[in-house]
């Protein structure tokens, strides 16, 4: 017995070993041919010959979403090419976006020096700003670098007169559909909610199995908020009016709510589940072929025609989004990431100098070839290797460049999570989407002090 | 001759004691540093209307208006509600099967060094881990729970395990209980293996049988380890973060919000952190509250049983 128990320790402690070995080893990241790449200043990217005399290196902290294929290791090495001086550390933030603002604001409470660089959400730079915790990088951009971008994505970073980070990737939401099931059937691609419910409707009854119509990511985040809006302003309504009150209390209102909630509870076009759905979880019902209508960003355009991920590789269109009804917008969120720069950074000038590369022309052009980000750079639109990768842009871009932002406001992650909380009691049928809407408006009245 | 020995055997003493505080000091400044201070600084900043948006303004003493706020908050009753509702079935489950794992381990069987060991697993497992692993078996599109009561026919539809209130609590108790049950009957092994056989023996040529044995030699001396076990249980059960957050991040519609999960979100998602104080150090006092109440009816249950 002995004998035994010693063998079996020497076993446990050469698993774990190899375990930590294997943990430890890098993997491979395929770095793009980037000899023959300029940058946006036009100089060759070749680097210069390094000097025999000790460089003193800067570490920056970048914290990043975290790297998918090796992408995002890529675009720093290249940028480290650069600035031989400079090494950039990438730190994996959480995956949920409200987890993601969870660890930064941990973090930037505490003001600490050891996050230089982070990944912001089209909605945070107010929150940011107004806290004191981001610095504005006025003085380091030009009016012609400012004008480069896109100004729905460059005006999310503005905050009472300064800008405080730079986007690198624009978002906006998009309606995937089943081209193969669209034909069969011989329905067009909707243009309303109801039309979009019908087809989906006739095509579960044909289809059978597992088939079910539409989904979003509903469950209860950011993601929802997106959602939610987008069925609003689609209807008609308005959270914020023009002066910054609350306009949500409105039929309309009210009427893409009941849309919503509807699809769950009374047409049952939306998976089971669908409450509990990120934009993965969403997607991963639509790649498995169980879906007809998807609404996605378009990052998730890529991972469609990828046939690892996707079964319906060839089988995809992309739309704009449907509206209420005859006479009424279709509208897309306006999402999207910008780059901004700690007031906390030892570093503040490789800080943007990284800021400005990561959301300059070379990671935006990788970006999109490797994860179908879609630019925030108006040149880009017309690059031929962007364009090559998602084709749809070309159709998509007076829905991309009219894309409509959340409300802007420091009180922002707490008026999303009433907005949240609330069309989530009403998908369970705890309120009605009256009560629903109308209790939004009061709370979002006493938060903002109104 | 003995005083003069007695003397230095006191001085002796002295000494022993004085290096016994020395090396309580180190233990003393972590725990002032990482736990007194943040306490005490969490109680003051809740008497402040604080925001991070309005951090250049600074605070503004408020008295105890936040906790006047607290009292009509209809998220921190369902909270409240929820944290309770899950504390004490989640508890009472894990010591009951807790026992009855205890006193099977208890027999000397064969391989019983390797059941104890293997026993711990769930709890050594990482939460988050365990939690993910839960999450993708209570999944509605591939959840393998939903898929083996189907086939064995003990249901017809899927059940909404984390769609649905009732059931989310319901999963998340499950899952919990799966984790902390082997503590639970780690402890009270431990407490079972202190109790002399003899006692037993002499209970059963007595004529008792086992049941009868267990409710009046096992259960009261094992009292003492039971009480200390449970009381931890409970206040560790009632500060449950990380695995609802994994599971259900407080949805539907923050019906399983736990009280850590809101005061998390309120202090740092939401920046309000004269609010989140007061949240934290309500939840604070209820412990001691609910840790008060116990040890006192606990402590009358066992003198009144002797």
């Amino acid at each position: 017995m002995k004998r035994f128990k010693s063998t079996l320790s020497l076993v446990m402690i050469i698993m774990l070993m190899v375990g930590l070995m294997a943990g430890c080893s890098q993997p491979s990241v395929e770095v793009p041919a980037e000899e023959t790449q300029p940058t946006s200043e036009g100089e060759a990217v070749e680097a210069e010959p390094v000097e025999e005399e000790p460089i003193e290196m800067v570490e920056l902290n970048y914290y990043s979403h975290p790297d998918e294929k090796g992408e995002r290791n890529a675009m720093i090495l290249a940028f480290e090419e650069q600035y031989p001086n400079v090494k950039v550390n990438l730190v994996e933030l959480p995956t949920d976006t409200s987890k993601k603002l969870t660890m930064l604001s941990t973090v930037l409470q505490a003001e600490d020096p050891s996050l230089d660089i982070f990944d912001a959400d089209v909605i945070w730079p107010p929150i940011f700003a107004s806290a004191g915790w981001v610095e504005p990088i006025d003085d380091y951009l030009t009016s012609e670098e400012i004008d480069a971008y896109l100004p729905g994505a460059i005006l999310s970073n503005e905050y009472k007169g300064h800008y405080y980070g730079i986007p690198y990737r624009t978002d906006t939401g998009m309606l995937y559909y089943r081209k193969d099931l669209l034909e069969k059937y011989d329905k067009p691609v909707p243009t309303t909610w109801d039309e979009l419910t019908e087809t989906a409707k006739y095509i579960i009854e044909e289809e059978g199995g597992n088939m079910s119509g539409h989904a979003g990511s509903w469950k209860q985040y950011e993601g929802l908020t997106c959602n939610l809006t987008e069925f609003i302003w689609s209807y008609g309504g308005r959270v914020l009016d023009d002066d910054g009150n609350v306009a949500l209390n409105s039929s309309e209102a009210i009427a893409a709510v009941t849309r919503m909630t509807d699809m769950i509870n009374k047409d049952n076009i939306t998976p089971e589940g669908v409450i509990t759905f990120g934009s993965g979880d969403a997607r991963a019902v639509f790649f498995a072929g169980e879906m007809v209508f998807l609404r996605d960003w378009p990052s998730g355009w890529n991972k469609s025609q990828n046939p690892e991920n996707s079964k319906i590789v060839g089988k995809v269109g992309i739309a704009a989004l449907p509206t209420g009804g005859e006479g009424q917008t279709s509208y897309s969120t306006l999402g999207g990431w910008q780059i901004m720069v700690s007031a906390f950074s030892e570093h503040k000038e490789e800080a943007i100098a990284f800021a400005k590369f990561r959301a300059g022309e070379y990671s935006q052009i990788l970006m999109a070839k490797e994860l179908s980000h879609i630019p925030s750079l108006k040149s880009l639109y017309s690059n031929p290797e962007v364009l090559e990768a998602m084709p749809f842009l070309e159709s998509m871009y007076p829905a991309i460049i009219h894309a409509y932002p959340r409300p802007k406001s420091p009180y922002y992650a707490e008026l999303s999570n009433i907005l949240q909380v609330e069309t989530q009691l009403a998908f369970i049928k705890q309120k009605t989407p009256e009560e629903a809407v109308k209790d939004a408006t009061m709370q979002i009245k006493v938060l903002l002090g109104q | 001759m003995a005083s003069s020995s007695m003397r230095w055997n006191m001085k002796k003493i002295k000494e022993k004691e004085k290096m016994g505080y020395i090396f309580l000091i180190p233990a003393a400044v972590l725990i002032s540093v990482f736990v007194i201070y943040p306490v005490i600084n969490t109680i003051y900043l809740s008497f402040f209307n604080l925001r991070i948006q309005t951090l250049t303004e600074g605070a503004k003493f408020i008295g105890i208006d936040n906790f006047k706020k607290i009292l009509s908050d209809q998220q921190f009753k369902t909270s409240l509600g929820f944290t309770l509702k899950f504390t004490i079935i989640a508890v009472f489950l894990e010591t009951i099967i807790g026992m009855i794992f205890a006193l099977i381990m208890d027999r000397a069987i064969r391989f019983q060094g390797f059941i104890r060991a293997a026993v711990l697993v769930p709890w050594a497992i990482p939460t988050i881990v365990s939690g993910l692993m839960w999450q993708f078996m209570y999944s509605p599109q591939y959840g393998i729970i939903n898929a083996i009561f189907i086939k064995l026919q003990f249901i017809k539809d899927a059940i909404p395990w984390l769609t649905d209130a009732y059931w989310a609590t319901t999963a998340t108790i499950i899952a919990d209980v799966w984790k902390t049950t082997p503590y639970m009957s780690l402890l009270i092994l431990a407490g079972l293996q202190t109790i002399p056989k003899q006692l037993n023996d002499a209970a059963s040529i007595d004529g008792a049988n086992k049941v009868q044995s267990f409710f009046f030699i096992t259960l009261p001396l094992l009292k003492p380890v039971l009480t200390v076990a449970i009381l931890f249980r409970v206040l560790a059960t009632f500060r449950i973060y990380d695995l609802v957050a994994v599971l259900t991040n407080g949805g539907p519609a923050n019906q399983t919000a736990s009280l850590s999960l809101y005061t998390i979100n309120t202090y740092f998602n939401f920046g309000n952190i004269g609010y989140g104080a007061a949240l934290a150090t309500m939840t604070f006092l209820i412990s001691l509250l609910i840790s008060f109440l116990f040890l006192n009816t606990l402590r009358s249950k066992l003198e009144g049983a002797e």
